[in-house]
């Protein structure tokens, strides 16, 4: 009992020198806040507001509604050129992404039904967005298409109908497709992240730089006290920083909690294991303050391009995939958006529950051993 | 109290302290004297437990402190020679929080500083930031944070150094009373007007003792007018000695 | 006149610091390498092989002929169905397909619906899925009528290869990394310790402090931003399409403009941390999210697109990706060039101004 009470001493301690260093309150609360609102809105895959020029060389009736086909969604942002331009040239200038150029006697032979063809001029440097791009001028096309033949099947209702399959599509869990569905809970991931490892990376050295380590070391204090003196705090403040993070994703980007709150909890809690570990690992090893930040930054970075945070783990090559198998990261980011978005159970995320179960212990018994080596 | 033999640092290839024995006891204010990078620091991390010694061993009250380290760190208090208090904590609540690392409930810490903390006049400047103190103050601060658990055994590494001579008289007031109710206070010093104070005084140099002694019987011995002759004197025969 | 021996002693303590903390000098070389091999490797956006759920309930010839049109592509992968009843959600709650595809008894005769069933939980992957089925289906039923054909030419990177996208926007990264955050916390480090102080009372000038500190960076950031371009075009083959010394001439503006920033942040921060902290906040984070490095500035919403426009890493990029792979020439790149200059020379002002508050 008389144990818990030093850890007491030292939560009130934590405590107070961060309510007391405003620095360290807009570091925990304010910039996290910021970073949530900005990458909600920043990241994302989605691709819109491509600028759009047309050569049309045409200049009929038809090849003026094509263009006016690409003037409805928000995808396209079409930008005039002069119609002496050559595409290249409007690309090279970054005066467009893509240029749809309409060759004389096009709508002759699209009329026709004689097979008719666009050039489509794509700034490539972007492969993600060239990808995009094409499919968006792909589907356009096969939607005036589809447009055409319908009008001309009803001016002539003697042709003979077209057996076709229906692709009927349904989205699960996102009906609206919104990024930010899928973008929140990986950013919550990263936040929890962030703090817990830079926190518990800079705990150490900080008391080491300032000589209150020493002044610690004369006295009783155990190191599993120390210990749990340093991590509870941080672990208070991590999940205190993810109810904000709960709360601002509800209220700002309007997504609801599927899943149980409560499983939530219990995978943080475990997962913070693996960080907390990792950053006094960190803290044991290194001399500086700053040193600290880089280590834990260079990790973190790592941890976040490996995590599905950018791109799916799945779209990665094969041993990739592996390497991210061991990203602890990775498996949370999947149980939070899981959790957040399908309402899973325990049970479906069984795996990535013993993973992180023994990720934690494993790594957490190594920084007690190098905890106590080193003090 | 405290008792060596044939204490030993090493950092690496070259030796920090020699061959140090030392007998303090109950009650002793016990002075180290010595020129910058002597072995002062060094030996007195030793003695509360900071660094583990090449060779030789310390016992503590008859403690061996490699073997009963807990116990003998409850009987340690420690004013480092760097300051080394929390900056960003208010006075009260630096020693609120060394009473609760000692396990002493903060009321029955309070009383045991209470005389100190007068003595000081530390009572108005509790409840500011301990960063923003002048040094004087910090360093008595430093001196009361580590009575809270009223050790009998007080280490103090320089603790007079960068405060004015008024305060210096104050400190040395609070060390002979300590002395008084039976603490041994280990002291380091570079005032040789401080080393008069003491009971008995080791000068060191490289390492080694020199001389060990009552203040008296040592000026007696060298003919020296003063601990400040006597200083110079000894280091210039040992360093006649060893060319 | 700035005194260039004293600039030399200054450069070369500045230069033992970075060499003697061998660690962080191993990170900020290994970090920008291991992105790079990420990014170059990792950063997929293609769809391969997306596990696919059938509930095949005609069981005819048609159905059979649709299902072999979706496998005989690379972008799904068939998986058995384990339960009897096709139930999508729990599917895709416990991973084992992301998309999941049902065909009804009557599929073939009456009936010409399929149902595809998609796990949006990521809205991009399953934009790419639908995109894919739709392909397949159309291609299925076999042209109608002669339609449009698109013949698309994809300029200056054919492959659509994310590399070619990245290695540029690795490079603006570092140098701004180096040049700001690292002058910056250098120079919060040295009024911590109160070296500054001692410096500043010798009779060294502050454009003498400035220069010794800054070079070694600068020379640091130059010397990594060329490690990652010669890896790139080693083995990313990383086209470089455009003049040297264009490349050269806008990167020294960009590492000027970095070096303002890193200097304003240090006039601003009182400690160590607090530059760390602040130059992660406003240079780091924003370069990597804001600068259009990894995410489209168009596709942002309007507000956080203004914002842009104050991130030097943006028109840097810009620079560095025509110059690279469209190999642009300075009359292209002119306005760009253009923001960093009055960016400089607006940061230089505000930093002077507060250096000098302090200074009294
Ligand atoms: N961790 C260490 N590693 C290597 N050498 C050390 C270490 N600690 C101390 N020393 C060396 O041991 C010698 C004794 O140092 P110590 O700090 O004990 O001197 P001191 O008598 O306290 O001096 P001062 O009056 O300056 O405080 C010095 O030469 C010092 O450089
Ligand atoms: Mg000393």
């Amino acid at each position: 009992m008389k144990s818990l009470r030093v850890i007491a001493s030292f939560i009130k301690k934590e405590f107070r020198q961060i309510v007391r260093s405003r620095e360290m309150l807009i570091v925990l609360f304010g910039l996290p806040a910021v970073q949530l609102l900005v990458m909600g809105f920043a990241v994302s895959n989605e691709v819109k507001n491509l600028r759009l020029a047309f050569l049309d060389y045409d200049r009929s009736s038809s090849s003026r509604a094509l263009v006016q086909s690409f003037n409805t969604a928000d995808r396209f942002k079409i930008v005039p050129v002069e119609q002496d331009a050559r595409a290249e040239e409007l690309i090279s200038s970054w005066q467009a992404q893509i240029v749809v150029v309409i060759p004389p006697g096009f709508s002759q032979d699209y009329l026709s039904g004689k097979g008719s063809s666009l050039q489509l001029v794509v700034d490539g440097i972007d492969g993600n967005s060239a990808a995009v791009a094409n499919a968006y001028v792909a589907g356009v096309l096969g939607e005036f298409h589809r447009r055409n033949l319908q009008e001309r099947r009803i001016r002539t209702p003697l042709s003979k109908p077209i057996a076709e399959v229906e692709l009927i599509s349904r989205m699960s869990f996102n009906p609206d497709l919104k990024s930010s569905v899928n973008t929140i809970p990986g950013i919550i991931a990263v936040l929890v992240t962030v703090t817990s490892m830079m926190l518990s990376a800079i705990s150490l050295v900080k008391e080491k730089e300032l000589g209150t380590l020493e002044q610690l070391l004369v006295t009783p204090v155990k190191k599993q006290q120390l210990m749990a003196g340093k991590l509870v705090p941080y672990l208070i403040i991590t999940l205190a920083q993810l109810q904000v993070a709960i709360v601002m994703a509800g209220l700002i980007f309007k997504l609801q909690l599927a899943g149980s709150y409560w499983l939530l909890m219990l995978f943080s809690g475990i997962y913070l294991f693996t960080t907390l570990g990792l950053g006094i690992l960190i803290s044991t090893k290194v001399g500086t303050q700053q040193q600290a930040m880089f280590f834990s930054w260079f990790i973190m970075v790592i941890f976040i391009l490996l995590s599905g945070f950018f791109v799916p783990v799945r779209n990665m090559p094969p041993a990739i995939q592996w390497i991210s198998y061991f990203n602890p990261l990775s498996h949370y980011m999947t149980v939070l958006r899981e959790i957040v978005i399908k309402g899973s159970n325990l049970g479906q995320l069984a795996k990535e529950f013993w993973i992180l179960l023994s990720s934690g212990l494993i790594i957490f018994s190594i920084s007690v051993i190098s905890f106590r080596k080193r003090i | 109290m405290i008792h060596t033999i044939d204490l030993v640092k090493e950092f690496g290839s070259f030796r920090a302290v020699d061959n140090i024995n030392l007998d303090i006891a109950k009650g002793e204010i016990f002075g180290f004297l010595g020129a910058n990078g002597a072995g002062k620091t060094t030996t007195i991390r030793m003695l509360c437990g900071l660094l583990l010694p090449s060779s030789g061993s310390i016992t503590v009250d008859g403690l061996d402190i490699a073997k009963h380290s807990e116990q003998v760190k409850h009987k340690i208090g420690y004013m480092s020679q760097k300051f080394s208090l929390y900056p960003d904590l208010k006075a009260i609540e630096n020693l609120e929080f060394y009473a609760g690392i000692y396990k002493v409930p903060f009321k029955k810490a309070l009383a045991n500083i209470r005389d100190v903390v007068d003595q000081f006049g530390l009572t108005d400047i509790l409840s500011s930031i301990t960063g923003d103190l002048p040094m004087g103050y910090k360093q008595r601060l430093s001196l009361v944070a580590a009575l809270v658990h009223d050790p009998p055994l007080v280490f103090l590494d320089e603790p007079t150094s960068g405060v004015d001579p008024q305060a210096r008289r104050e400190f040395w007031q609070v060390i002979n009373d300590l002395a008084q109710t039976g603490k041994s206070v280990i002291v380091s010093t570079h005032f040789m007007d401080e080393a008069e104070y003491c009971h008995r005084v080791i000068v060191m140099q490289d390492g080694r003792e020199v001389v060990l002694g009552k203040p008296a019987e040592l000026k007696d011995q060298h003919q020296a007018g003063s601990m400040q002759e006597l200083f110079l004197r000894v280091l210039g025969e040992n360093n006649a000695k060893s060319v | 006149m700035p005194n260039l021996s004293r600039i030399h002693a200054i450069a070369q303590k500045e230069v033992f610091h970075i060499l003697r903390d061998s660690r962080t000098l191993v990170i900020i070389i290994l970090m920008p390498l291991l992105q790079l091999i990420i990014f170059g490797y990792a950063m997929n956006m293609e769809l391969r092989q997306v596990p696919l759920v059938v509930q095949d309930n005609a069981l005819n010839g048609a159905s059979r002929a649709l299902i072999d049109a979706f496998i005989h592509t690379d972008y799904f992968q068939v998986v058995p169905l384990a339960a009897k009843q096709l139930e999508p959600q729990s599917i895709f709650q416990t991973r084992k397909a992301q998309a999941t595809l049902s065909i009804p008894k009557e599929f073939g005769n009456s009936d010409t619906a399929v149902y595809l069933e998609i796990d949006a939980s990521d809205p991009n992957s399953a934009q790419l899925i639908q995109n894919y089925a739709t392909g397949i289906v159309s291609s299925f039923r076999g042209s109608v009528a002669a339609g449009i054909d698109l013949r698309p030419l994809i300029l200056y990177n054919p492959d659509m290869k994310s590399s070619f996208f990245f290695v540029p926007g690795l490079i603006a990264m570092i140098l701004v990394m180096i040049c700001a955050l690292l002058t910056s916390i250098s120079i919060s480090r040295e009024k911590e310790m109160g070296s500054m102080e001692q410096i500043l009372v010798s009779p060294v000038s502050a454009s003498e402090i400035l220069l010794g500190k800054v070079l070694p960076y600068i020379l640091l950031g130059l010397l990594d931003a060329l490690l990652i371009l010669g890896v790139g075009m080693l083995l990313f083959q990383v086209p470089f399409r455009g003049e040297f010394v264009v490349f050269l001439l806008f990167t020294f503006l960009y590492v000027l403009t970095s070096l303002c920033l890193g200097l304003l942040v240090s006039t601003v921060a009182k400690t160590q941390q607090a530059a760390m902290m602040m130059a992660l906040g406003i240079t780091l984070l924003p370069t990597l999210l804001l600068s259009g490095y990894m995410f489209p500035i168009s596709s942002m919403p309007p507000v956080l697109q203004k914002l842009t426009l104050v991130i030097p890493a943006r028109y840097y990029l810009q620079i560095i990706r025509g110059i690279m792979l469209k190999g642009n020439g300075v009359q292209h790149l002119f306005q760009a060039g253009l923001s960093l200059v009055i960016m400089s020379a607006v940061m230089l002002l505000v930093a002077a101004r507060r250096f000098k508050l302090r200074l009294s």
